[in-house]
């Protein structure tokens, strides 16, 4: 008696089946050749290609993340979300996956740090206020890449330099969903300038803070 | 927010690969990432390990899954395609898709679009998403038997859409239990 389909699947992913119906199908051509079409079947399933999500969706996803927890969002910076934003930022980190703008290419805000001497983090993050726009959309894109280049851990941390980070970057992810949902809030040009702005003063003292942390591993 | 929305774009297409061919419907996988999304952006603070995030995610998703297979508007979207119990509703030539598998011309994708709702989702889940039959029974609120009833009956059902094998083949595996 052959052995049937369940019992097949059992043999295919070598689960225990009963011996007899082990013995039957180790010496059957036919159920031996019924699990390797089985097996066969596995692994067509297993090729079909990726399928994308569609594009937009994503601004859905920030958008509705602002609008379900809103009493807790725009009202104080929630010990919940700081939390979650710092933890995404470090799997981030994990995937080393940055967006980066084409013109920032060659730009030496984006070489390691250990080749970017200090004089370069001082001026990026002194060189005045940049009034337009673009400009500042460029100098926030340059300290990002500046602080992606920053050394993922240090050896210490104090829990100051930690709390000030994350506040920091908790700030930031604020102004970065406000961005993200300029068209959906109605921001102004003018209202969204401010925040480009805001999100520069803020990359500033962080890459401020990483800078020093990296200079002095008990900062 | 940037954070979440670079881990988004590494998870996007796994979670959306998964709800569309467990669910075969376009609206539903869109819920369904978007649901994930929020649910990650809000309680990715209670993970702590990164090498469990994937999982977790994926975990997540499976649920979002269940849940739209679950749903009224589910079984309303496809009728006599519904054997949450198991029961045998989609048959051999039940609609004109069988005279296609006859044909042969069906592939891994069309064949699985055609599978009982249940058995598709746990097809998925076992032989490419790799949890186990007692995982898929837990997530499902069934039995491990359950899991691989529906296996069975979707690999059944697989092989006739497919129609790979030879004649001789054909008459042993029809039999079903015993053949």
């Amino acid at each position: 008696m052959h052995a049937n389909t369940e019992q097949l699947l059992s043999l295919r992913d070598s689960q225990a089946v009963e011996p007899a119906v082990a013995e039957h199908a180790e010496s059957c051509e036919q159920c031996r050749r019924e699990i390797r079409r089985l097996d066969s079947v596995r692994s067509s399933l297993r090729q079909l290609p990726p399928v994308a999500p569609p594009r937009g969706l994503w601004q859905a996803v920030a958008v509705g993340s602002l609008q379900k927890p809103a009493g807790q969002f725009w009202h104080g910076h929630t010990a919940q979300w700081g939390t979650g934003l710092a933890i995404a930022a470090s799997f981030v980190l994990g995937l080393a996956i940055l967006l980066r703008g084409g013109d920032d290419r060659g730009d030496p805000a984006e070489a390691p740090l250990e080749t970017t001497p200090p004089a370069t983090v001082s001026q990026m993050v002194e060189s005045g206020n940049a009034a337009s726009l673009p400009a500042l959309q460029a100098r926030s894109r340059r300290l990002e890449a500046l602080r992606a280049a920053m050394p993922r851990e240090p050896e210490v941390q104090r829990a100051r330099t930690a709390m000030t980070i994350a506040e920091l970057e908790d700030r930031i992810a604020l102004v970065d969903v406000r961005l993200h949902a300029a068209d959906e809030l109605g921001l102004t040009e003018a209202q969204k300038h401010a925040l480009w702005k805001e999100r520069v003063n803020l990359m500033q003292s962080l890459v401020q803070v990483e800078y020093a942390r990296r200079q002095s591993p008990r900062y | 927010m940037k954070a979440h929305e670079v881990l988004y774009r590494a998870y996007g297409t796994p979670v959306y690969t998964l709800a569309l061919r467990m669910l075969q419907n376009q609206a539903q996988a869109d819920d369904v990432l978007q649901e994930t999304s929020l649910e990650v952006i809000r309680k990715i603070d209670t993970i702590r390990d990164e090498r469990a995030f994937a999982g977790w995610v994926k975990r997540i998703a499976v649920n979002k899954c269940l849940a739209h297979l679950r749903s009224a508007w589910h079984r309303l979207a496809a009728p006599g395609m519904t054997d949450e119990a198991g029961g045998a509703s989609w048959r051999s030539g039940d609609d004109g898709h069988q005279a296609h598998a006859v044909d042969g011309e069906f592939d891994a994708e069309r064949a699985l679009a055609l599978l009982p709702p249940m058995a598709r989702a746990v097809v998925w889940l076992y032989d490419v998403e790799g949890y186990t039959h007692q995982e898929i029974g837990t997530l499902m609120g069934k039995t491990t038997s359950f899991s691989k009833s529906q296996l069975s009956r979707a690999h059944q059902r697989l092989r006739e859409l497919l129609g790979s094998m030879d004649q001789g083949d054909e008459e042993c595996m029809q039999t079903q239990s015993n053949c």
